[in-house]
Order: C-alpha cells, then sequence, then structure tokens
C-alpha cells in the first residue's frame, strides 16, 4: 500500500546538513499494524511525518498504491492526507475553541461533506467511543483520556485507510493508554492499517511488526503473528 | 453557516476581543484619515473645475479704478473720482478684443416692495420724525410713490428701473408716501402684484448679453431685449426661485407673466421667469435692464452715482487669451480715460491661485493622512502575523486532517477581510464628519460623497493587501514544522 524508496530527509541548520532519514526504503501493507521504534531523536517522527505527507523527502521515492506522490501539487496532498490518513498525536491536538462534536466535524469539512452528514456521522463516532455524553464538551472540560478518544474518532471522521499515530498515549495514565491501545487493536482487527511511534516496548511487542530506527537508518524490524 | 475551521477563527477573534477591537480602530483610523484625505483633494479638484468652468471666471471685470479700490485704498490717496463714469456704451471695447465673446453690464441691485407690512413701518417712522405727507430722503425710509402708487392715487409717472437713485437725489415734487388706501386701490389692480412677507429682494441690473454670457435661457416669459434698457418701461426677469417666491406657496410662477410688482421703483413688469441656472444667488435674483441715465428719459447730463458703480464684463471664449485681452483693454480704457482711472481685474487668475493653494493643502493632507494609514496598516500587519503566528500549530493540525494551504489562506483572508471591512465600515464614520469639516475650513461647499467612498474603497483595498500578505505568508508553512511548535 506504502512504499519509500531509499527516501532521505536532511534539514539545514545553521552551517550543518542534518540526515534526519538516511536511505529509508519501508513497505506497508493493507492491515499492518506497524509499530516505529526508537531512541530520541533517530527520526521516528520524521519517518512518520514523511507517510502522512506532512513533510516531504529530500531525495527519494513515495508511492501510494503504486502511485508515486512525491511530486503531486499541495491541494492533492491535502486531499491524500484528508481522504487515506487519520493522525492520532501524544498531546492529542484538539482545537479548544470547537466542541468535541465539532473537532471530529472539521476534517470532513474539508472533504465537502454536508453539515448534517458530517454532525450525524460525528455523533456516531464519539457514541463508538463512549463519548456521547461529552459531545458538546470543549477539549479543555474533558480527561486526557476523553481528549485522545475524541482525538481518535477525529482521525476515523473520514474512514481513513491508515491511522498515523505518535505516541498516543504519551500523555496518558496508563489504564487510560490500555484504553487507546485496545481501541487501535480494535480498528486494526476492522481492517484499518495502524503505523504507530512509541517509546514503549510493550506496546511496540503488541504490533504485528516493528520496526527499529536509529540514526535515520532502519536497522531492524520484526514481525510475528 | 461557518465552517469548522471559519469557527476557529471567528472563536480566536472574539477571544481576544481587546486585540481585535483595537485592530478594528487601528485600520478605522488609517481609512478615516485617508480617505477624508482623498475625499478633500478630489473635492477640491472638482470645485477647482467647477470654479473655472463658470462665465464668471472667463471674463475681465472693469470698473472706474475709485470703486475698485475703495476696500482696500484709503479714501485720500483716491484718484479724483471726479468724472470717471463707465456705461454701456464703453462695451465697444470689445470689438478691440478679438477673443471677446460677450460682453455686458452686470451691477447689483435690490427691489424693495411695498406692502401692508411696509407701509406700517413707513408710518410708524414717519410719525416718530416727521410730518405725515412730507417727503424725505429714501435713505430715510420714506416710500416715493413716483409710479408704485397705483395710476390714479398719486397720479406720477412711473419711475425707470436704474433710475431710482437719481430720482431719489433729486426728490421731484409731488413725492409723497403711499398710505394703505393706496394699497387697497392696489390691490383691487388685477395686473398689480403686492409681494406681502418679502421686503426685499436682491438682483442685478444688466444688458441683455448678460443672458447670453452665462447660457441662461427663460423658462417662463421671455428674456430681456435691448428695447427693455433704451425704453421708459420698466421690465423684470425674476430667477426661478424668487419667482416661485413671490408667486407664494402652490401657486404657479407662470401667473406672475406680464404682471406688475408694486415696488419703491415704481411698477415692474415680470417679462420673463429663468429655468434654473444651478447658481443659487442667479435663482434667488432678479434681473432688470441696465439703463443709462440717456436713456432714463432724464436728458444728457453729468453722470449721476449709480454709473460710478457700473462694471463692465468681458467673457473671452478662450481662456488662453485672458492676459492678451486684458492688455487690450488696458490699452482702451487708458486712452479714454487716462492712466489708472480704470481697474481691470482678472477674477480667474486669482481663483487659479486660491484652488492652487486648496489643491496644496489638500495634496498634503492627503500625503499626511496616507502616511498615518501606511502606519496603522504596517501595524495592522504585525498584528495579524503574529496572530498567525500563534495559530501556526493549530494551521499545522488543520493540514494535517486535509486543509490545503489554499483553504487556510482562504481562512486567513477572511479575518483580514473581516477586520478590514469593519474597520473600513468603521472608518468611513469618522471620514464623513472629518472630510466635511476640513472641506468647510478651506470654504468648499457641497462637497460630493462619492469621493469618501471612493476613498474608503480604496483605503479598504490597501488594507486589504496589508492583511492578507500575512495571510499568504502564514499558509506557506510546511505541516510537521508547524506542529512541532510547544
Amino acid at each position: 500500500m506504502i512504499t519509500l524508496k531509499n527516501v532521505s530527509k536532511e534539514y539545514d541548520l545553521v552551517g550543518s546538513t542534518v540526515n534526519a532519514l538516511d536511505d529509508v526504503s519501508l513497505t506497508i501493507d493493507r492491515g499492518e499494524y506497524v509499530a516505529i521504534m526508537g531512541p530520541s531523536g533517530s527520526g521516528k517522527s520524521t519517518l512518520l511525518h514523511i507517510l502522512g505527507i506532512l513533510d516531504t523527502s529530500t531525495s527519494g521515492q513515495y508511492l501510494l498504491e503504486d502511485y508515486d506522490i512525491t511530486a503531486l501539487p499541495d491541494r492533492e496532498h491535502a486531499r491524500i492526507r484528508n481522504k487515506h490518513f487519520g493522525f492520532i498525536f501524544q498531546s492529542f491536538n484538539l482545537f479548544s475553541e470547537l466542541s468535541a462534536l465539532e473537532n471530529v466535524m472539521l476534517p470532513m469539512s474539508y472533504a465537502g461533506v454536508p453539515f448534517r452528514k458530517r454532525r450525524e456521522r460525528a455523533e456516531l463516532l464519539l457514541g463508538d467511543m463512549g463519548l456521547a455524553h461529552r459531545m458538546q464538551h470543549l477539549p479543555t472540560m474533558m480527561s486526557g483520556g476523553e481528549q485522545q478518544r475524541v482525538a481518535i474518532a477525529r482521525a476515523l471522521a473520514n474512514d481513513p485507510d491508515v491511522i498515523l499515530a505518535d505516541e498516543p498515549t504519551g500523555n496518558l495514565p496508563s489504564d487510560k493508554g490500555e484504553e487507546i491501545m485496545t481501541t487501535l487493536e480494535s480498528l486494526n482487527e476492522n481492517g484499518v492499517t495502524i503505523v504507530m511511534v512509541t517509546h514503549n516496548p510493550e506496546q511496540g511487542r503488541r504490533a504485528k511488526r516493528r520496526v527499529l530506527i536509529r540514526d535515520g537508518k532502519l536497522e531492524d524490524e520484526a514481525r510475528h503473528a | 453557516m461557518l465552517s469548522e475551521s471559519g469557527k476557529i477563527v471567528a472563536r480566536r477573534f472574539s477571544g481576544r476581543l481587546v486585540e481585535s477591537g483595537l485592530l478594528i480602530l487601528a485600520v478605522a483610523l488609517g481609512v478615516g484619515a485617508a480617505s477624508s484625505g482623498f475625499s478633500l483633494l478630489g473635492n477640491t479638484i472638482r470645485a477647482g473645475k467647477e470654479m473655472l468652468a463658470s462665465p464668471a471666471y472667463r471674463e475681465l471685470v472693469v470698473s472706474a479704478r475709485s470703486n475698485a479700490d475703495e476696500m482696500t485704498v484709503p479714501a485720500v490717496k483716491k484718484p479724483a473720482a471726479s468724472n470717471v463714469a463707465l456705461t454701456s456704451s464703453d462695451l465697444d471695447a470689445a470689438s478691440l478684443a478679438p477673443a471677446v465673446a460677450f460682453s455686458y453690464v452686470q451691477n447689483r441691485d435690490d427691489l424693495q416692495f411695498i406692502n401692508a407690512a411696509s407701509i406700517k413701518q413707513e408710518e410708524s417712522f414717519a410719525a416718530s420724525f416727521g410730518a405725515p405727507g412730507a417727503a424725505v430722503s429714501a435713505s430715510g425710509g420714506t416710500v416715493l410713490v413716483t409710479g408704485a402708487a397705483p395710476q390714479g392715487a398719486s397720479g406720477a409717472a412711473p419711475a425707470p428701473a436704474g433710475a431710482k437713485r437719481a430720482a431719489t437725489d433729486q426728490g421731484p415734487p409731488g413725492f409723497r408716501r403711499m398710505t394703505e388706501d393706496d394699497l387697497k386701490k392696489a390691490q383691487a389692480q388685477a395686473d398689480l402684484v403686492i409681494v406681502d412677507g418679502m421686503e426685499r429682494l436682491n438682483g442685478f441690473l444688466v444688458t441683455p448679453a448678460f443672458f447670453d454670457a452665462w447660457g441662461m435661457k427663460a423658462s417662463l416669459g421671455s428674456l430681456l431685449t435691448d428695447s427693455d434698457a433704451q425704453g421708459s418701461a420698466s421690465a423684470l426677469v425674476l430667477g426661478s426661485s424668487a419667482a416661485a417666491k413671490i408667486a407664494g406657496q402652490g401657486k404657479s410662477a407662470s401667473d406672475l407673466i406680464g404682471k406688475k410688482l408694486l415696488t419703491r421703483d415704481g411698477n415692474m413688469q415680470v417679462v420673463g421667469v429663468l429655468a434654473p441656472t444651478g447658481t443659487t444667488s442667479y435663482d434667488e435674483s432678479f434681473f432688470a435692464p441696465y439703463k443709462t441715465y440717456a436713456s432714463t428719459g432724464a436728458g444728457n447730463g453729468p453722470p449721476r452715482m449709480w454709473q460710478f458703480n457700473t462694471q463692465l464684463r468681458f467673457t473671452v471664449s478662450d481662456v488662453t487669451k485672458l492676459a492678451e485681452t486684458e492688455k487690450l483693454l488696458t490699452g482702451w480704457f487708458e486712452s479714454r480715460f487716462g492712466e489708472g482711472q480704470i481697474a481691470i481685474s482678472n477674477p480667474r487668475s486669482e481663483a487659479q491661485k486660491l484652488i492652487d493653494r486648496n489643491q496644496g493643502i489638500g495634496l498634503l493632507i492627503l500625503f499626511l493622512s496616507l502616511s498615518g494609514l501606511f502606519i496603522a496598516l504596517v501595524n495592522v500587519s504585525h498584528i495579524l502575523m503574529s496572530r498567525g503566528l500563534r495559530m501556526r500549530k493549530g494551521v499545522g493540525i488543520m493540514m494535517a486532517l486535509g486543509a490545503s494551504r489554499s483553504s487556510v489562506l482562504r481562512l486567513f483572508a477572511s479575518e483580514a477581510t473581516a477586520v478590514s471591512v469593519a474597520g473600513s465600515l468603521l472608518g468611513g464614520l469618522f471620514a464623513l464628519p472629518i472630510s466635511r469639516s476640513m472641506q468647510s475650513a478651506l470654504g468648499l461647499s457641497g462637497g460630493s460623497w462619492l469621493f469618501v467612498v471612493l476613498g474608503i474603497v480604496a483605503s479598504w483595498l490597501l488594507t486589504l493587501a496589508f492583511s492578507v500578505a500575512p495571510a499568504w505568508q502564514n499558509s506557506r508553512i510546511v505541516p510537521a514544522e508547524a506542529m512541532r511548535v510547544a
């Protein structure tokens, strides 16, 4: 489904160049549950950003469903992010000005879904997350676990092929983190591809495939059933 | 209905009410000042053009030096005003100047109406200062009824228009004050109009070419002719507003044609009413034929007082020929009256100086107000940029969720547009009284609001450019970099 070929990402710092990713090649198939692991600064988030087209590579090729999307214009990148990817962030990244319901409706507005339909879909997703009673609440009125569940509902709004999760439990207590992990596993069982960046070895072991990255290079890969 | 991203911007906007209010106020002050400056300059240029388009600024005014200088030169220094008096025959000077299209006389005058109020006032005055029936000077207020009284009442012959002062000076025998009985008899005459509720009417004594020079047409009756100036009849043309006022509310001015107005100067017959000229001072005036002393029937003799006030006007067809024509006329009048006896003024050159001064002031104020707008807009731009930076992470998240750069640009641009529209509307409220006040300070009246509106639109467009620039910059971000912001 997703193929990275010899992807590199360089950043220009004052007087020097930093290789955040160095000649990375990776293929992720539909329905996989991949954990990207590695120490801080190893390039995990950069890899996730490139996978989610939040950033562009300095060199290499990105194939989505065998289409090279590297050179597509910004508008197409935005459309692909909107339709094919759902993002879950460590700090939830909900908009504090919007209610839980409106936060979930937001990605659907970019897809041009009519107001009534996106409202119905958002209510359904929040209901599935056990947040039917919190729909009109602002994020600041909700716990971390609830906010992350709103973020998962938002990520699922446009029925994406891939969920990209960046340390989704990093800001949560362990019991709430466990709830989120269970939710992600449930989504994967329903056919959603999950790519998750994590520091947590336990969470990594729960993924079907682990990718280890160090100093911007893929070092190791492990799969289990 | 606002989209969810629109709600984010709107709620952030209302959440920072003081900052947002200051932002709008800054735009309002800048737009208000700039549009006022723009309006002032526009109206100054318009007023200048309108002023110079008037026939009054295509002409040279010739008058006796003593008369022309009397307001600025001490009385003892006046040249002997002795026998220098201009008459309509001096309009012949135009034959020497090919650029002159029209030449005419235009002297100010007024008509004093006789009505119940004026008779009552005169009787009261006479009771205090003189015996009833005594003929005293007109300046003393006595009504001299040489023809003002109806035929049969006094038996006196009508005095010619323009000969008023002569008659007054001479105080011919047989004059007596008009009484209420006379007025009653006058009211019985079908062709006589007693103008109630009006003490006097300002107007002009003119030669017929005056109407051609000003392009005036009669809407009713006819204009004055050469025969009106020659004969002893007292013809009168009324301006449109004056006619309406004299006819009275609900009555037609056409009823006045052929009727005579009872005045201190005699019965003045209305021969025509002018079509509206657009010049208030003419619409509210009367026009009587200018007559030389000879044409009054009083015979040839020395010039009388009203002739010293005679002003001759020479209208040129091409304003570039004004200076050349002035030289030709100066030569002609000096050869006739001697050097220094006649003053020729060029109103256009004076008007041009005034217009240049006003336009200079207008330009300066526009420059200062645009500087104010620029300073305001730089600040607005900075504030919008910093608002965008504060929202940088949010923009990154929006892009991660599927917002394109163009939709982010639209989002910020809509905020910028809202600020600029609100500021411009508020600025318009400032601009209206400010521009009116500045115009009145420069002596401009009847300014067009169109310039204020154009100024607001121009300032708004400038504001929009300054506001959209940060929006464009804020939309040119890489989502991953934006989301790294803490």
